[in-house]
């Protein structure tokens, strides 16, 4: 908040230029450019790239003006980098998106397994409540599943190492051995499961125009465990190089009716070529023992930035979504149109561009204009190199809203300068599903204004204004419940307003005043049908019953070999918020972790001749950089493996990695690629 | 008798003194008032040799840093990293208008000259007052440290949420 380069006011590239000019003509200029180019190039070339860390309300009106009012699905926002294979996971297996339990399941579980999860760095609020828990309770034990000793491997009960991609193979192999022992809870499987298959050899979408459609089909139960027959201890072993008795240690956990499981996880998971499968893989495994929404069992996706679940798994600020539903469903773009007020032949059925899609298409020009909202692109989009050439290109029109400069902003040819969380009355939804309310506490600097302001008054501009027909005192609140109404009786229905006003916010499904922690749950949950114990009610095509997914293994799609013989994996450290553009610029972040760096394996670096704090040359087959070697510091890789953090925007890490995404979430993976390691 | 005197002053100076310089790196230790001090000293950062509590559970005597270490106030959080964080650099990544909120005052505030001086700082994750305001490092030591009941006598200076916290906890 107190950078001294925080922006205030608009800017527009004159000549090459950055000037800053008054906000309305930047605005002018914006609703003229998006105009022109509709004109010129069809609504489809304009696009807009928002964030899970806008506020609902944000994402809503984004919705609205671009699906509603342009009448494009060119709507992405970056917690496809993120979330996507959560949302797909949930969603192929209960049918409805998001947790079913909630964070008491963090005090009240006995057995906590993370898969590939530095909680104590990436959720440490959440990470102390399950330290708390088992200080309280010696009985609580935590697995740390991982590819690297880290903060949170420091307080776990056991730490196993695996190898990239073979948590795919331990999954399968956990799931054999607990059929094999038959520990599964049948009544269970019998009552409230169905089993699935779907297409195998996926591809990993890093060629242009790739396109990947599932074919699910119905299975017996029998040809599910003879699926899983290939997973021997011995080949998962082989695989992942977890021992056949830690194998049978992590199958005897979730097979021990006497354990309150939850398994957490975040981006280890998600971004991850297979990042969908994985997920279901682990419902799989919950599901199968019974362990799903009572409190303490749970298969728990961590999310990843404040409003990923409340703005764009909710709202649906992805290309495929609408506030309900999918614009394939005739069903949903009616009730959206009903609630919008807009001819339904305004919203177009035909999904468009995913998030690498969108930015490959602004390259190719497919796509002219793009208006980037509260987030860094061109720090975190994968194989950055190409993208940020894309963007630089001739005829690109890029405006970015934002605080500070970034090298997002260096690339806009307008700058409309945000007003942050603190400076505007807005809602956020986390984890959880709680959906939370805050008030204005201070003014915004200068010309900043809110993004939903900024997107209404190009809105306004455009001839759209009937799309925001409120008092702009109330904007907030109106369109707050405007959006409610699209969930209402989709077992989503969520707390009004001025609920959300009183209470340190409300978790959805609200019904008669009240939350339901545990979805899915009878005893906790009134959509349930009476006498059902469980009622999947999302799968309503599957007889309310959840699913169980033949999911095999694959291999990465880029594996080390000799010329490049490590595996490059990213991510975050606790100081700093992803792209830091906003902690970098706090004094203790920034002087506690000033730049970013090369974390090695010892024994790695000891064959390669590498001190700690001694330069080493990173190089993949899209670009090279050169950082300190870190070795046995914060945390440590497995051999053949290094990470770097992905904050520093002067070392961009990003224009290593590969951007092979998951075909069925989008979803990039940022922790897999191969990479060559020379001393500097 | 003059030379007493002259022991006496060099003894309360070099006290008051230290006051200063413990109170002094007590607040500026604090980016503000109410968040967590900097890890003043190199740690290693090696997760696997990281041990902050051995000598912060208790505080007192560090043969290491040859001083005393301060007893932390919540010793059941054992992430301590999560909040602390080390100092590697004096630099900036770019400027920054942040002015630090002070509102400690150098004196101890009371209504009354023998009244009990109100607690002048926000006391979140400080509420064991005995961890700080009775080691050698305090920078007001207590005078009664056999009286267990702190907030019986001293009151928060004023701090709405503070209170409100407070009653919640004791629910």
């Amino acid at each position: 908040m107190y950078g001294a380069d925080r922006l205030t006011k608009a800017q527009i590239r004159k000549n090459g230029v950055l000037v800053e000019v008054e906000l309305e003509e930047a605005l002018d200029l914006v609703a003229s450019k998006m105009t022109e180019t509709i004109k010129e190039y069809g609504k489809d070339s304009v696009s807009m790239y928002g964030s899970g860390q806008w506020a609902i309300v944000d994402g809503y009106a984004a919705s609205k003006f671009m699906k509603g009012g342009i009448g494009t699905n060119n709507l992405e926002a970056n917690a496809r980098l993120c979330m996507a294979s959560a949302v797909v996971g949930f969603l192929t297996t209960f049918g409805l998106d998001e947790p079913n339990g909630c964070y008491d399941d963090l005090d009240q579980g006995n057995t906590f397994i993370l898969w590939g999860n530095n909680m104590a760095e990436m959720h440490p609020v959440l990470y102390s409540r399950i330290l708390e828990n088992k200080r309280k309770n010696p009985e609580v034990k935590i697995i740390d599943l991982t590819t690297r000793y880290t903060r949170t491997s420091q307080f776990a009960d056991k730490v196993i190492y695996f190898n990239p991609q073979s948590d795919l193979a331990i999954a399968n192999g956990i799931l054999k051995i607990i059929f094999e022992n038959n520990w599964q809870d049948n009544v269970f499987i019998e009552n409230h499961v169905m089993f699935k298959e779907g297409l195998t050899n996926l591809g990993y979408g890093t060629e242009e125009g790739f396109k990947f459609k599932d074919k699910p089909k119905t299975v017996s139960r029998e040809k599910f465990i003879e699926k899983l027959k290939e997973y021997t201890p011995e080949y998962v072993e082989k695989l992942s190089g977890v021992s056949k008795k830690d194998l049978i240690y992590l199958a005897g956990l979730y097979g021990n009716p006497k354990k309150d499981i939850v398994s957490l996880w975040c981006m280890g998971v998600n971004q991850h070529t297979r990042g969908t499968w994985m997920n279901n893989l682990i419902h799989n495994i919950h599901l199968a023992v019974g362990k799903v929404s009572k409190p303490g069992n749970h298969s728990f996706s961590l999310t990843g930035q404040p409003s990923a679940c409340g703005t764009v798994r909710e709202v649906g600020t992805l290309t495929h979504k609408l506030p309900h539903g999918v614009v394939m469903n005739p069903k949903h773009r009616e009730l959206a149109a009903k609630i919008w007020n807009v001819p339904v032949e305004k919203i177009d059925p035909k999904p468009t561009y995913h998030t690498v899609d969108m930015f490959r298409a602004l390259d190719n020009g497919d796509i002219r204009f793009m208006w980037i909202q509260c987030t860094n692109p061109m720090v975190t989009m994968p194989k950055l190199n190409r993208y940020l050439t894309g963007a630089k290109k001739e005829g690109r029109f890029v405006v970015v809203s934002d605080i500070y400069p970034t090298p997002t902003t260096d690339i806009a040819d307008v700058i409309l300068p945000a007003a942050m969380w603190v400076e505007r009355e807005g809602l956020f939804g986390n984890s959880e599903r709680r959906t939370q309310q805050h008030e204005q506490l201070i003014s915004p600097p200068g010309d900043a204004i809110s993004d939903m302001d900024q997107i209404i008054r190009v809105a306004r501009k455009m001839g759209m204004g009937h799309l925001f027909d409120f008092e702009d005192k109330t904007m907030v609140k109106d369109l707050y419940e405007e959006y409610r109404q699209f969930h209402k009786g989709h077992g989503h229905d969520m707390a009004p307003y001025s609920v959300l006003q009183k209470e340190a916010g409300v978790i959805w499904l609200y019904i008669n005043g009240k939350s339901v922690n545990w979805r899915y749950n009878e005893k906790y949950d009134p959509t349930c049908k009476p006498g059902s114990g469980f009622d999947f009610y999302g799968n309503k095509k599957s007889e309310h019953r959840a699913h169980m997914w033949i999911r095999p293994y694959e291999a990465a799609p880029e594996i080390p070999d000799s010329e490049y013989p490590f595996w490059l994996c990213t991510g975050r450290v606790i100081e700093h918020w992803h792209s830091g553009s906003m902690t970098r610029r706090i004094p203790d972040l920034h002087r506690a972790v000033p730049h970013s760096y090369c974390e090695m394996n010892p024994k790695d670096a000891k064959r390669l001749g590498v001190l700690d704090s001694d330069n080493v040359r990173l190089t993949t087959r899209r670009g090279t950089i050169v950082l300190k070697a870190y070795i046995d510091r914060r945390a440590r890789p497995i051999e053949g493996q290094v990470f770097v953090p992905f904050f520093d925007e002067n070392l961009l890490i990003n224009e290593l990695t590969l951007d092979a995404y998951c075909p069925l979430s989008k979803q990039p993976d940022y922790k897999k690629c191969a990479v060559k390691i020379e001393k500097a | 008798m003059k030379i007493k005197t002259h022991i006496f002053m060099v003894t309360l100076v070099s006290i008051l003194l230290c006051g200063l310089v413990v109170a002094d790196t007590h607040h500026s230790r604090r980016s503000y008032q109410g968040a967590p001090p900097f890890i003043p000293h190199t740690i290693s950062e090696s997760s696997k040799e990281m041990n902050c509590l051995s000598c912060h559970k208790y505080g007192g005597y560090s043969s290491k840093y040859k001083k005393d270490a301060p007893k932390t106030p919540h010793p059941t959080y054992i992430n301590c990293i999560q909040c602390h964080v080390p100092k590697r650099t004096d630099s900036l990544f770019r400027k920054t208008k942040f002015e630090k909120w002070q509102n400690v005052e150098d004196k101890p505030v009371k209504t009354t000259p023998y009244a009990p001086p109100v607690i002048p700082h926000v006391a979140y994750e400080r509420q064991n007052c005995a961890s700080c305001h009775t080691s050698k490092n305090a920078v007001r030591p207590t005078t009664h440290p056999n009286r267990a009941n702190c907030i019986q006598c001293h009151v928060y200076k004023g701090f709405k949420e503070e209170r409100t916290l407070r009653v919640k906890e004791n629910d």
